[in-house]
């Protein structure tokens, strides 16, 4: 009688570890995206996509990837992550870049106030892929990504129009200590000789 | 009665075992609960009065990370103001989402369309995701 309860008892346990179990994997998958069919390449407009992804998920890219993945851009594929420049400006910021599921970029730039975004239509809106931003610490930057076809970029404060670094997909310009973030006027992308759109930056409301 | 207590203490360990892989699995479903945070949208709107003023929300014990989404090619903001009214961070952008994040001790932040096309009737929402 006594060995009968006990094969009940361990029985039960048994089942609720089972539900458990089953429970918590299903959990787990829900914030990786490992079980997703694996997402179409973006539109060929940036040929970084096309080399091999990175090993590693970048922390930033689990951290934020899932915020990124709804409705309007689609699932991020997480394991599609490519390192597009490294230890650039004054924080030696990482750009990252995975593809989303419609066919969009993510970017990431692991500056301390992390900006970031995603685009769908870099031909359209050539410089949908880039953040313009400034922190406490972190002086006025533009950076993010920009179509294979971009052969340089330019960017103007207070009048001036100063080079960006253009590597690859990978964009980046830091303008000078004390600048203010809206000294930074335009962007310009250049396509070659005698072919380039320039983008105007719209000023931050007044507070 | 010798043989029953024998019995127990053989199964013991056994049921001991069974208790602790339970207490690590519900401890492993709280801390993904944890890592996921907790999402909410603070505005939204579809046209350009409303998207303008944008709304916000705010924070001091949190790490928060704020996302605007709304068409691509529009311009928007994303803003975390300090105590003092100045704006301790921000980013311009077109792409959506219009990501901000890795802020903390904030008043409080704000999502704003500045973009000259915003007023095509688009939709938009401001995204707040929180992390303890």
């Amino acid at each position: 009688m006594m060995r009968g309860k006990m094969k009940i008892k361990t029985g039960s346990v048994i089942v609720v570890v089972g539900i458990g179990a089953v429970l918590g994997l299903s959990r787990l998958g829900g914030t990786s995206d490992a079980s997703q069919p694996t997402p179409q390449p973006a539109a060929g407009a940036v040929g970084a996509l096309s080399t091999p992804a990175l090993a590693h998920v970048p922390d930033i890219v689990k951290r934020v990837a899932p915020e990124f993945s709804q409705a309007d851009t689609g699932n991020v594929d997480q394991s599609s992550a490519h390192l597009l420049a490294h230890a650039l400006g004054v924080e030696g910021v990482d750009i990252y870049l995975t593809r989303t599921a419609k066919d969009g970029v993510c970017y990431y730039i692991t500056s301390s106030v992390e900006p970031g975004g995603c685009t769908d239509d870099l031909s359209a809106a050539p410089t949908s892929g880039l953040s313009v931003y400034s922190g406490k610490d972190t002086p006025p930057t533009i950076a993010g990504v920009v179509e294979n076809r971009v052969t340089a970029g330019k960017v103007t404060v207070s009048g001036s129009v100063q080079p960006a670094l253009v590597r690859g997909n990978a964009f980046f310009f830091q303008a000078a200590p004390g600048t203010k973030l809206d000294d930074i006027t335009a962007i310009t992308l250049e396509y070659g000789p005698g072919s380039s759109i320039t983008k105007t930056i719209p000023p931050s409301p007044s507070p | 009665m010798n043989r029953v207590s024998e019995l127990m203490s053989r199964r013991r360990p056994r049921v001991l075992v069974v208790m602790l892989s339970l207490s690590l699995i519900t401890a492993a479903i709280v801390a993904v609960d944890a890592f996921g945070g907790t999402a909410f949208t603070y505005a939204s709107g579809t046209s350009c009065f409303s998207c303008h003023t944008g709304g916000t929300t705010s924070s001091t014990d949190y790490r928060d990370f704020n996302d605007a989404y709304h068409h691509v090619g529009d311009d928007w903001e994303v803003d975390y103001i300090d105590a003092g009214g100045t704006i301790g961070a921000v980013s311009k952008s077109s792409s959506s989402p219009t990501h901000l994040g890795a802020s903390n001790s904030y008043r409080y932040s704000k999502c704003v369309a500045i973009g000259p096309t915003y007023s095509n009737g688009n939709g938009f929402h401001c995204d707040t995701t929180r992390q303890p």
